[in-house]
């Protein structure tokens, strides 16, 4: 979802130990406390120094916008691991990627994003992709694209993406594989929708992987941390009125606005990032490469259906409603005890989206007797892109599954 | 998905970074416009460029803009030598009455907007003489003009009054939120100086001005996020999302008139129409869910074949 930069970490200054005469005029106890006049600050900066810098400064700049003009569009190319679209329903489309050399292990799984942010995360660049790390591995990589809801898609509801849509896509995917059950994974929002599914399609899950989900959105009550969970907060701040009013006046949720709900989330380190973060990079092609590529997935928000926000914020947010096993999908109560299946739940430890306490210890909730969770380094996007995510994350995974791989059972058998 | 509708994002963020790096611009410097982009950081040619390198080269234009200003503003500080806290002080409180003076003839309730005996009077200040010319149309015409279907200009006058009314309660709220954003900032420089002062107690140096911006960004980013995770800024976020909201309405009234008067089908016309499209396609799925298992299998083969 969100990936709005890193926070702003420099500590600013390099802390250079003063000389002694400047160390003494900047000390506070050398000013006499009657007089008190203002104590200097430690500014070692002199007009000519200043002029200097700011000309480096312009300079990088000027340089860092001529490197921008060298990119070609092959260069910031993203998702480019080759599949192919396997099923279309109205906008949304669903890919099966091809095999590489890799042996293959007989396991499929139909990876689930949400709908607040495009599918390219999950293959943002070819050393930073997910799928691929999958496919090296030997499994068959499925993934749906929900697409980009118009006003005529403003009455689709939860229900409607998971007993339609996603239940449809399952069903090519069983077809395809010639199995009776497939291996569900599901990302945040698509968490949410997987979790649905597996509770009322228990019959067609064989495995349920969540990753970065949020299950108990009241999770973060008490346990606030500085600059995590405003969505929770937000969504709780407004009134159920406010929010039938806002989605009956905006139909549906358009893409910036969410975008920009993301921005609002870390407007310091957003601010940074496309200012004194950006200076950091510009010299450099990877970094910079790397900052594009995101910035592309980061700006492309497709719209979210009037429906599924309002559900989403007073069901969920509001209401709670999934951890209580109170929530109704088209007349059917979704009953977490049913999701009887293996569970492995991930959580990404420096997750400010999602708090962790919204996702972790999620174990007595599901009827699952085998329930993993697992920590990985990284924020809600940086379990997916991240350096060292990237050695955990689609590894722990795979080793999952291949432990819990039991011999195909043929369609209809 | 089109570059207009990613580039959409970039337009309202970038435009935000030098609004909030004024606040670091001591004295007159900070009620200046920002510094435009200068040339040599310019923006590749859009057409030439994939996305979004020319919006990333637009926002290394405004920066540039941006520390220009903040380095020229800075230039006679330094050169007196002695820098103290004063003018960080009186700078972050300056932000902080700026928007409180801008909130102030936003809390005055515009008492003449809502009163439709006091139109012709607001009317009359924006056109001399309009007062008398609308009485006498209302006068001549007003019984005649329902009679012939025109009821919906009095509608349309109505609405437009309710919007403006909409449009300053808006606006005030927006204001609101902008002050908290304000004193948040004042915070972190207050923070920021104690932060420079216990450096020079330790004997420490800042011995660039980009090192001090840093700084500053760091100072500000908890006191921002503590005013907006608690009580008054969750307060503010949600009175400017009711706000903007009950505007958003007023529009959609104002244009559902002028759309019937014209015969023009209306919002709620499509919606109603989508709505029902929808529902037509849940009952669809029921009855393919009451379906034998092999004819539903017939069914998603075919749709594969389609794809």
């Amino acid at each position: 979802m969100s990936a709005t930069g890193s926070r702003s970490r420099k500590a600013g200054a390099r802390a250079a130990p003063a000389s002694a005469p400047a160390a003494a005029a900047a000390a506070p106890a050398a000013a006499p406390a009657a007089a008190k006049p203002a104590a200097a600050l430690p500014f070692a900066i002199t007009p000519d120094a200043m002029l200097k810098e700011l000309a480096a400064l312009r300079d990088k700049l000027a340089q860092g916008a001529k490197r921008l003009g060298d990119f070609t569009e092959d260069d910031l190319a993203i998702a480019t691991t080759p599949a192919d679209e396997v099923y279309r329903e109205d906008m949304v489309r669903l890919y099966r990627c091809r095999p590489t050399d890799a042996k293959r292990k007989g396991i499929a799984v139909l990876i689930v994003y949400a709908l607040v942010g495009r599918y390219q995360m999950i293959d943002l660049e070819t050393d930073r992709s997910f799928v691929r790390k999958l496919l090296a591995e030997g499994i068959d990589v499925y993934y749906l694209d929900w697409g980009n809801p118009t006003q005529a898609h403003r009455w689709l509801t939860i229900d409607d993406y998971v007993s339609g849509y996603l239940d449809n896509c399952v069903d090519v995917v069983r077809e395809r594989e010639g199995i009776e059950q497939i291996n569900l994974m599901g990302i945040c929002q698509g968490g949410i929708f997987s979790t649905c599914y597996a509770a009322l399609f228990p019959e067609k899950v064989e495995r349920l992987i969540l990753t970065v989900t949020p299950i108990d959105f009241h999770g973060d009550i008490g346990a606030q941390v500085r600059g995590s969970g405003y969505m929770n907060l937000w969504a709780r701040s407004l009134a159920p009125a406010d929010i039938d009013a806002l989605v009956d006046s905006m139909g549906n949720s358009p893409g910036t606005s969410i975008g920009f709900s993301f921005l609002m989330m870390n407007p310091i380190g957003n601010l940074a990032k496309y200012s004194i973060e950006l200076l950091d990079i510009l010299d450099d092609d990877q970094k910079l490469l790397g900052f594009l590529r995101m910035e592309r997935w980061i700006s492309d928000r497709p719209n979210n259906p009037g429906e599924v926000v309002r559900q989403w914020f007073k069901d969920l947010y509001q209401g709670n409603k999934l951890v209580k096993n109170e929530l109704v999908l088209d007349g059917r109560v979704v009953d977490l005890k049913r999701i009887t299946m293996p569970v492995l739940n991930i959580y990404a430890e420096g997750d400010v989206v999602v708090p962790n306490s919204c996702s972790q210890g999620m174990q007595g909730r599901f009827g699952s007797k085998d329930y993993t969770e697992l920590g990985v380094p990284g924020g809600h996007i940086g379990t997916f892109v991240g350096g060292k995510a990237q050695k955990i994350l689609a590894p722990s995974i795979v080793k999952w599954l291949t432990e819990r791989k039991r011999s195909r059972t043929p369609k209809g058998a | 998905m089109s570059d207009d509708h990613l580039a959409s994002l970039y337009a309202g963020w970038t435009e935000v970074v030098p609004e909030a790096f004024r606040m670091l611009m001591p004295g007159a410097a900070s009620a200046a416009n920002p510094a435009a982009p200068s040339a040599s950081a310019a923006a590749p040619g859009r057409a030439a460029t994939p996305f979004p390198v020319a919006q990333i080269g637009a926002t290394l234009g405004v920066f540039d803009g941006v520390l220009t200003q903040l380095y020229q503003s800075y230039l006679p500080l330094f050169a007196q030598g002695k820098v103290t806290a004063e003018p960080f002080e009186a700078m972050a409180q300056t932000a902080s009455k700026a928007f409180d003076a801008m909130l102030l003839p936003l809390q005055q309730t515009p008492v003449g907007l809502p009163s439709a005996d006091a139109w012709p009077t607001l009317s009359a200040s924006a056109l001399p003489g309009a007062a008398q010319l609308q009485l006498g149309i209302e006068r001549t015409f007003g019984g005649l003009g329902e009679a012939f279907g025109l009821g919906p200009a009095r509608q349309l006058q109505e609405a437009w009054r309710e919007m403006l009314v909409a449009s300053v309660a808006k606006q005030r709220a927006q204001a609101e939120y902008l002050a908290l954003v304000a004193q948040a900032f004042a915070t972190g420089t207050t923070t920021l100086m104690r932060e420079l002062q216990a450096m020079a107690a330790r004997g420490e140096r800042v011995e660039s001005l980009l090192a001090f911006i840093r700084m500053w960004a760091k100072a500000v980013d908890a006191p921002l996020h503590d005013a907006m995770q608690h009580g008054a800024g969750l307060d503010a976020t949600a009175k400017v999302i009711r706000a903007s909201t009950a505007h958003r309405q007023q529009v959609q009234t104002l244009v559902g008139i002028a759309s019937t008067a014209l015969h023009v089908p209306t919002r709620d016309d499509m919606s109603e129409a989508f709505r029902e499209i929808q529902e037509l396609k849940r009952e669809l799925r029921r009855l393919k869910r009451a379906l034998p298992a092999a004819a539903q299998k017939k069914l998603v083969a075919r749709k594969e074949r389609a794809a």
